[in-house]
């Protein structure tokens, strides 16, 4: 849109951001934001290539490597690449505890040519956002090091059980790495360790960055924007397809009762540190009895994954995927409104397509399509529909 | 020496010390002299013992080495040979260069390991309790402690990082000019000085040589800013500290890029005015096409050479790792010189032809080998585990039959009130019920959290970190597969004893008797004990059948 009138203005020439227009008006007079729904279709065109029946990698381990280097006090993301990436990382970390309840975090930062761990891997998102907040105040300096903070990751990363997916998502916005020896070894060594690593870029793409995801089977790509750079951080919540080295195993879970008759009381292993209360609230671990405050957590005495059962039942959306609905012109159906949220069809550029389940051969329109299929994980055409769920054809 | 046959990596005759001749041999782990006609050594001195080691000034007329040990007494030895005067200060030179390399060498490894471990007691205040609760109690041995427990940590802690070198850490020191005297100031920290010596070994050569004997620090920074590596401009004409280094750099230069010239696929001929390199008497503008002016063709050679350092000193520490890792391993044997590590491949002509003429970006991208999902018996995702019943089939006529029975019942249904409860008595119930469920669970317990005093609280948490921490071990052995696992297992098991009746039982007494609280407080751990001895107990009867 703006090509068209100054082709040789750079933003940095004219010093004005013309965000006016890139917001259109509808006949209505509600502003639709264009810019919003461009990436929304470029997601549904991502949802599409996914394909189903794969195997995925649910219990994740996922170390995120921030690059806290001189680059990020650039403006272009505004108030600064650091705030606004940090901003973007509280919403990514609790959006991950949710979807993936049994994955862990991690949390390394890089400047001044070193890496250090910041926040170890657990599944407790309360500390990752403590971590967060004084990460706002850390001043960022010096140059960042990949190769350093690709070892700290790997330290931890490599003692791991065979049957998890390990995973690295770094945040990259300088253009230069000061590394204190060949790169090409660590690149090697994460490679062997079955490690994946994805990159987003904040500035440029570069060619170590993206050697590094090509070799170990991740995802780079650059942000344009910062709406842009929350999609490609938050396309991270999905877990990855598998690869054929990893081990399937049989896992062993407790599942700690709420209520315990007998319980004593007793203090809780979480927060030893803070003088916890001595009572009995609280989940009792059923292989060693120790006390903890929240699920899901790892027993520290005796290792076993305690979760609840709806803990693992999120994990089913991934089993038994909804399937794309079809698109098509609004002329071609006979119904007048959208079956989620009754919306009349006009005659806007927004309706002309509308989306059609394929099993009960409802219509929705594009909202929510994306909601259903982003949020919801089912269809309500079928699940109102008594022949259909009743009996599950897939 | 000791009995022990140790190898001789140096040895220098005509040596004199205090006045009688002798031979000045280098060991692995000590410096020894030996006179003339003797068997003995009569100066044997190990090198952690050796603090520094000095050289005479080069004006004197005797070419002399003086060790000097920690305990300030020192030796000197006085070269001799008949050879000649410069033969003796080589043989000097070489001793100096050697005692110096194996002395680092030998001063590595002790305090290494002591220095971690404080480290890691510094940095675990868990580790720092545990350490304190088990070790002086006898309950478990020192070594025990460091290998089982401590092994743990030592994974947490995170590998040794190094730094590597900034592209422009020269240009980042910024000198400040004091505008009064036309004095100008120069920042070093450690890091630019550790930066320097990196990326230029013959400076660091040159240090080692002259600070401190010859000159102090600052003199030697300061000669360094105005020689050739900072300046374009050499001040002084003379005979100076860099103008050796000068000439080292350069013959580094002309090898470096002559074995890129000889690169067939490197168009870099027609970046010359001249035929291209070859050695030429004016070194100043070899190689480089920079127009008329010669400073400039001298700045821009500085720059690269640099730069060229500076990756270079990249691939140095990466080889010097690979040497200490060799050397670690087998500490006997040091390697006499470089050792010829290939990092790189040698590619083939083909292979570098069709890297130019392929892009891989072009090409369609690779999808990523994924393995397939099926999902049988789809039905037990979605409902629970149900008992298997016999399914009886029942006829359609008996269905509508049963159809009309339940319609009649459900008509024909009139509430009983006879059986209901006076409404007194149901509304006393509801409301005990309510008060129950609002205060929760932990009307179920003791409340003593909030009774608790502030010291006993904390002991209590530190007790409970502790024990939870040799639970963690214990669990930690199951299933006990590798003879190893099963003798841990049967150590932790007695540790375990112990801890409880070390430290539990009389942590408990003492709660009862100095803070009269319930007895119960240490119910909940010693059920933890229980079930563990439990698992003790019930794995021994398994595997003795």
């Amino acid at each position: 849109m703006h090509e068209e009138e100054d082709p040789k203005e750079y933003r940095w020439e004219s010093g004005y951001e013309k965000t006016w227009e890139a917001i259109q008006e509808d006949e209505s007079g509600r502003l639709e934001p264009s810019v919003t729904e461009m990436i929304q279709r470029a997601k549904r065109r991502r949802l599409l290539d996914r394909e189903a029946s794969v195997r995925l990698g649910i219990m994740r381990h996922v170390y995120i490597i921030l690059d806290v280097s001189q680059a990020m006090t650039e403006q272009d993301l505004k108030p600064t690449r650091q705030s606004c990436t940090l901003k973007i990382l509280e919403d990514f970390i609790k959006e991950f505890h949710e979807q993936n309840p049994i994955s862990q975090l991690g949390i390394i930062t890089t400047q001044n040519k070193t890496a250090k761990r910041q926040s170890e891997l657990s599944n407790n998102p309360q500390r990752h956002l403590e971590c967060i907040k004084k990460l706002q105040d850390l001043p960022a300096r010096g140059e960042p090091s990949l190769q350093n903070s690709l070892e700290v990751a790997l330290s931890s990363l490599r003692h791991l059980p065979p049957h998890t997916s390990r995973e690295i998502l770094i945040i990259f916005a300088a253009l230069t790495s000061c590394d204190p020896g060949e790169i090409g070894a660590t690149i090697q060594k994460v490679k062997d360790a079955n490690i994946r690593v994805s990159v987003v870029g904040l500035a440029a793409e570069l060619h170590v960055c993206k050697d590094i995801s090509q070799e170990t089977g991740g995802s780079f790509s650059v942000c344009i924007n910062d709406l842009h750079l929350k999609e490609l951080i938050h396309d991270h919540l999905e877990p990855p397809p598998a690869s054929v080295k990893m081990d399937h195993t049989l896992i062993k879970v407790g599942f700690p009762h709420q209520i315990n008759a007998d319980a004593k009381p007793a203090l809780c292993m979480c927060h030893l540190d803070d003088s916890p209360p001595l009572n009995t609230r609280g989940y009792y671990c059923p292989q060693c009895t120790a006390k903890y405050c929240d699920l899901p957590a790892e027993c520290r005495v005796c290792g076993l994954m305690l979760v609840t059962a709806p803990h693992l039942a999120r994990s089913y959306r991934h089993l038994f995927p909804l399937k794309q609905f079809d698109e098509v012109l609004v002329e071609e159906t006979t119904a007048k409104n959208c079956y989620g949220c009754l919306k009349h069809f006009t005659e806007t550029a927004a309706d002309k397509k509308v989306y059609v389940c394929r099993t009960c051969r409802q219509v929705f329109c594009f909202n929510c399509d994306i909601f259903l299929h982003e949020t919801i994980h089912s269809c309500p055409g079928c699940a109102s529909n008594p022949t259909i769920s009743q009996y599950n054809t897939s | 020496m000791s009995g022990e046959r140790e190898d001789i990596l140096l040895q220098v005759n005509h040596v004199r010390y205090k006045k009688n001749n002798g031979q000045l041999y280098l060991s692995q782990t000590r410096v020894g002299w030996m006179m003339d006609e003797s068997d003995t050594f009569t100066v044997s001195v190990p090198y952690n013992d050796i603090r520094t080691q000095k050289i005479s000034p080069e004006g004197k007329p005797k070419v002399q080495l003086q060790i000097v040990l920690h305990d300030i007494s020192n030796f000197t030895f006085h070269f001799c040979t008949p050879e000649g005067r410069d033969k003796q200060i080589a043989e000097r030179n070489q001793v100096k260069e050697r005692l110096s390399q194996l002395m680092t060498q030998n001063r590595r490894q002790p305090p290494d390991e002591l220095m971690e471990k404080k480290r890691m007691l510094d940095e675990n205040e868990q580790l720092h309790h545990l350490y304190r609760a088990l070790v002086p109690t006898s309950i478990i041995s020192v070594d025990e402690f460091w290998k089982e427990i401590a092994g743990q940590y030592k994974q947490n802690m995170g590998p040794q990082q190094e730094l590597g070198v900034s592209g422009a850490f020269l240009a980042d020191i910024k000198p400040q000019t004091d505008g009064n005297n036309g004095k100008v100031q120069y920042n070093l920290t450690p890091e630019i000085m550790s930066a320097i010596f990196k990326t230029y070994p013959a400076v660091k050569k040159k240090h080692a040589e002259y600070v401190p004997h010859r000159m102090t620090e600052p003199e030697f920074w300061t000669l360094f800013f105005q020689s050739h590596y900072y300046s374009v401009h050499t001040t002084s004409s003379m005979e100076n500290v860099f103008s050796e280094c000068s000439k080292h750099d350069d013959k580094e230069w002309n090898r470096d890029v002559s074995s890129t010239q000889n690169d067939p696929l490197y168009a870099l001929n027609d970046i010359y005015e001249e035929k291209p390199m070859s050695i030429e008497s004016d070194l100043r503008t070899s190689g480089v096409k920079a127009g008329s002016n010669v400073f400039h063709a001298l700045m821009i050679k500085r720059f690269n050479q640099h730069s060229l350092n500076i990756i270079k000193a990249q691939t140095n520490s990466e080889k010097e790792r690979i040497l200490d890792e060799l050397a670690a391993k087998n500490p006997n044997g040091i390697p006499n010189g470089e050792a010829k590590q290939d990092i790189q491949v040698h590619k083939s002509k083909k292979a570098r032809l069709e890297e130019k003429i392929v892009y891989e970006d072009l090409e369609n991208s690779n999808k990523v080998e994924t393995s397939s999902l099926t999902i049988h018996q789809r039905d037990r995702y979605l409902t629970g585990p149900t008992e298997y019943s016999a399914i009886h089939n029942l006829q359609p006529r008996q269905v509508t039959v049963l159809h009309e029975q339940l319609t009649d019942n459900i008509n024909s249904w009139c509430p009983n009130l006879h059986i209901s409860q006076d409404p007194e008595a149901a509304y006393r119930s509801l409301q005990h019920f309510s008060e129950m469920c609002r205060k929760g669970r932990s009307s179920v317990g003791v409340n003593t959290g909030d009774q608790l005093p502030g010291n006993l609280h904390k002991e209590l948490g530190q007790v409970y970190s502790s024990a939870g921490e040799l639970l963690r071990h214990f669990w930690s052995c199951f299933p006990p597969r590798t003879p190893q696992l099963q003798e841990k297992l049967h150590k932790m098991h007695e540790t375990l004893c112990r801890y409880h009746n070390v430290t539990i039982r009389p942590f408990q007494e003492m709660a009862v008797n100095d803070y009269n609280c319930k007895s119960d407080i240490l119910d909940h751990l010693t059920e933890m004990f229980q079930i563990a001895s439990t698992k003790f107990e019930n794995w021994k009867a398994r595997n003795s059948r």
